[in-house]
């Protein structure tokens, strides 16, 4: 090294040295033709590194991927012991949560803490677009499966309307919109990937339509979706999300959304 | 869910994306990132009482540095990608087209060039340039002397200095 005071001199542009350290590391730069250069250098690599080689990120499968994990982990009663082969390993831990968060709801035998774990682990991050599709679907087809999708029953708005007042923090839109086919049937509180949600209920023929409603946590909405035959279409209107969920057909359901968003403009 | 998943969570969480940077620089690959941090966080989850949360980013990332030297020695590992051609895409602002496109292979060729510098110096590079790590937080997660991190930290530069002026030359030829 051509000179003593280098990693001196490397440690005082790095923000390390105070006080008469610094001082003295200074005056050593100003008068040491080698620290200087080495300290300009430096100085232009980190401000190279810094705008041109930028940190990358972890992408929100792996947020998602984690938190799982770790959910799964909780749940265990002991730590899981795990022989060190990565592939193998991870992969049935990634299964075994996927397995409760996916099919939890439906499976019974891991049936509540298994829907507890994924509604916790979702309420801390929004997931991706096409996972949150998933989500909504399935909040409408439990819905539809445990019959209850109605909490209060009625075809008047003053009616629905005032029910969500005092149990959910957010007021949804409730309009009837009979004679254009799409009676409105009553409401609910359910749950979008851990959010709490409004749901307006409506019916068109056999069809049975849920509009979910929730705060909007600055997550990418999927726009429209397909998921085990039904039909999703999510949209955001200031601060709320919406999603228009029903086994109607694509153009049928978009009909009624455009109905809904009529209202807001 | 439990308290003691929700402390971990508010340690670990807020360093997830610095976790990932360094795990996706040690072994450039974006797939084998992913199962590098979620196997740090998991052993980090199992045994994270004693740290305090001063200490959590440097007690996670020397947890990180760990598991990408278990996974190199991993005989079936998948093989890197191309040194640093990918990555998080930039945008240069500016009129003159010519110059954003170098610009661009400027930054593409930068990010080759740290990759290709061998690991004890490429650690430390990226715990400081890229991290803001300090000094005695890097020697934290290398398990090293603060001097070993300043000789490090000065030879990752000289080295990364010359293979860059190397690069540039080649080019220009």
């Amino acid at each position: 090294m051509a000179c003593a005071e280098l990693l001196q001199s490397q440690a005082f542009i790095d923000g390390e040295l105070t006080g008469a350290e610094a001082d003295a590391a200074e005056r050593h730069i100003a008068g040491c033709a080698h620290c200087r250069a080495f300290s300009e250098e430096a100085a232009a690599l980190s401000d190279e590194i810094r705008s041109y080689a930028p940190r990358y990120t972890a992408p929100d499968h792996l947020k998602l991927r984690v938190l799982e994990a770790i959910a799964a982990a909780d749940g265990s009663a002991s730590p899981i012991r795990r022989a060190p082969t990565w592939r193998h390993g991870l992969g049935q831990a990634t299964r075994a949560a996927r397995s409760r968060l996916f099919l939890g709801g439906f499976a019974g035998g891991v049936g509540l803490s298994g829907l507890a774990a994924a509604l916790v682990v979702l309420a801390v991050l929004p997931p991706p677009p096409d996972v949150l599709a998933d989500r909504i679907v399935r909040a409408h087809t439990e819905a539809l499966m445990s019959g209850k999708t109605i909490e209060v029953v009625s075809s008047d708005h003053h009616t629905v309307k005032p029910w969500f007042a005092g149990k959910i923090d957010i007021s949804p839109p409730v309009h009837d919109f009979a004679a254009e086919g799409f009676k409105l049937t009553g409401g609910r509180l359910d749950r979008v990937s851990g959010a709490p949600a409004a749901v307006v209920v409506y019916q068109h023929g056999l069809h049975e339509i849920d509009l979910f409603v929730w705060a909007d946590r600055h997550q990418t909405l999927p726009g429209g979706a397909v998921r085990r035959g039904y039909n999703a279409l999510c949209w955001k209107h200031r601060d709320l999300d919406y999603a228009a969920v029903s086994d109607m057909q694509a153009s049928e359901l978009a009909t009624f959304a455009n109905l809904i968003r009529t209202t807001q403009e | 869910m439990s308290d003691r998943r929700r402390q971990f969570e508010a340690l670990a969480l807020p360093h997830l994306d610095a976790a990932y940077n360094l795990a996706r620089w040690l072994s450039r690959s974006p797939p084998d990132a992913d199962d590098i941090v979620q196997d740090a966080m998991l052993r980090a989850f199992r045994n994270f009482e004693q740290v305090r949360r001063e200490d959590a980013r440097p007690w996670l990332m020397s947890i990180v540095r760990n598991c990408c030297r278990s996974w190199a020695a991993q005989p079936h590992r998948r093989r890197d990608v191309p040194l640093g051609a990918d990555g998080p895409e930039l945008v240069f602002e500016g009129p003159d087209a010519e110059a954003q496109a170098v610009r661009a292979s400027d930054a593409r060729r930068l990010r080759a060039t740290i990759a290709t510098l061998p690991d004890e110096f490429r650690d430390v590079l990226i715990l400081r340039e890229m991290e803001d790590l300090s000094y005695r937080e890097i020697a934290e997660v290398i398990q090293a002397p603060i001097g070993t991190v300043m000789s490090r930290l000065a030879r990752a530069r000289a080295l990364l200095k010359d293979k860059w002026i190397a690069e540039e030359n080649h080019g220009l030829r």
